[in-house]
């Protein structure tokens, strides 16, 4: 008898320990999220540059979001800066909403509403104080485009196309991603990387 | 033989469902981060070395191609001819980066400091290629960094490159790696160096290169 509740006890607390084992781990690499491709990226809220709270929830498009991570001092991302205000306004009609977040500590909300105006970015832009989702997703450099689909889900991490000056452009990498997922095929181009700014964070 | 109370037998059998949770935690936890770095260094980086070039500015200027598939070759020489390796640091810019111009002469310095106990120093302009023969080398020498390789990477796609280094680095300026005499990549940094931590690393490979040197001339 003993011998016996001895080993069903032992098996009992094996199972909670499993169990206990497995909400752990989940929960941890939910905390630790960076966003590679096929990650899930959790709603956020933050401010944009006016003062406004938008989450991920409210601002995304039927079809996904394209979150750009932007700089108004980065002369790559400022190269950039047609280009992004011209693939947000191609893109809204088809379900695909553009969101800029600017993560450097020494851009302030100010610098951000007056950079947006003079340089005819009309699309959303959230100021990401402390950095938080800039760690959230693992974003690095400006400009860098985390393209979610419309479960959230990164179908495409990297720059916006190859060629910084904007002339002999021979790879559209995000309007590429953005074409497949409103056509619902797979992206063929996951990730692509290119110089840029490392984006200036508050523990520096 | 030994009788054990039921109360010792309910601690010996959390204590052992204790172990199995500690052990699957740790595991699960290894396994997490061995996926991440799997992804980060995943296929989908990979990219023909054949496209990138690069250009060298020697001393004197002058422009000598070098593509990154020598780059590579260079890091693994250094593994492959143990009496000639010697720790690698590498520096990445751009003239357009503020923080590179900004860090450049604590680079200049270290330089000055290490290059004489061994350690191999080179910089790479990511700057667009016309511009090798005027705002690059007119940089440099306003550093005064002349006796610093230089080269400028003209790589139609610069994500071949950018991983022929690390395949964790996002293509960030500035980024600093140190390749230790074997060709392991021991440092790495973006943005902005923070010379203490560099030279920390600097010193750590150079006494290691150099260990088995001291061994062989102490007196037996």
């Amino acid at each position: 008898m003993k011998p016996r509740f001895f080993t069903f006890a032992l098996v009992i607390l094996a199972a909670i320990c499993c169990a206990a084992s497995f909400t752990f781990n989940h929960t941890f690499a939910a905390s630790t999220l960076e966003a590679n491709v096929g990650a899930t990226v959790a709603d956020f809220k933050l401010l944009d540059a006016s003062g406004k709270q938008h989450s991920l929830s409210s601002l995304k498009g039927a079809k996904g979001t394209a979150l750009i991570f932007v700089s108004t001092q980065c002369p790559v991302s400022n190269a950039y800066n047609e280009r992004m205000a011209k693939l947000a306004a191609d893109y809204k009609a088809k379900g695909i909403t553009v969101v800029g977040i600017n993560s450097n500590k020494a851009e302030d909300a100010a610098t951000i509403t007056k950079h947006a105006g003079d340089n005819g970015l009309s699309f959303v832009i959230l100021k990401d104080a402390g950095n938080k989702i800039a760690d959230q997703l693992g974003a690095q450099v400006t400009p860098e485009v985390f393209l979610l689909d419309a479960s959230n889900k990164v179908v495409y991490r990297g720059r916006i196309d190859d060629a910084r000056n904007g002339t002999n452009i021979t790879a559209n990498d995000t309007r590429d991603a953005m074409d497949a997922v409103i056509a619902g095929t797979p992206v063929k181009t996951a990730q692509a990387k290119a110089f840029g700014c490392s984006i200036k964070r508050v523990a520096e | 033989m030994m009788k054990h109370s039921p109360t010792l037998k309910v601690i010996v059998v959390i204590a052992v469902a204790c172990s199995i949770l500690a052990t699957a935690m740790t595991r699960n936890h290894a396994q997490e981060l061995s996926l991440t770095r799997a992804q980060k260094a995943g296929a989908i980086y990979e990219l023909p070395l054949s496209e990138c070039k690069a250009v060298r500015l020697d001393d004197a200027f002058r422009v000598q191609p070098l593509d990154a598939a020598q780059l590579t070759a260079r890091l693994k020489q250094q593994g492959s001819e143990p009496n000639k390796a010697r720790p690698v640091l590498i520096n990445f810019w751009a003239t357009w980066c503020v923080p590179c111009r900004e860090e450049f002469p604590d680079l200049v310095s270290i330089d000055a400091k290490y290059r004489p106990r061994g350690l191999d120093f080179f910089t790479v302009s990511v700057d667009e290629p016309e511009l090798i023969t005027t705002d690059v080398p007119a940089f440099l020498r306003e550093m005064k960094a002349t006796a610093i390789p230089a080269y400028l990477l003209n790589a139609p796609d610069p994500a071949a490159a950018i991983d022929t280094i690390d395949a964790t680095w996002t293509g960030a300026l500035p980024a600093t790696f140190l390749f230790d005499k074997s060709g392991k990549l021991v440092f790495k940094h973006t943005g902005r160096i923070k010379p203490a931590e560099l030279t920390d690393a600097i010193n750590k490979v150079i006494s290691e290169s150099q260990e088995p040197e001291v061994r062989s001339q102490e007196p037996e």
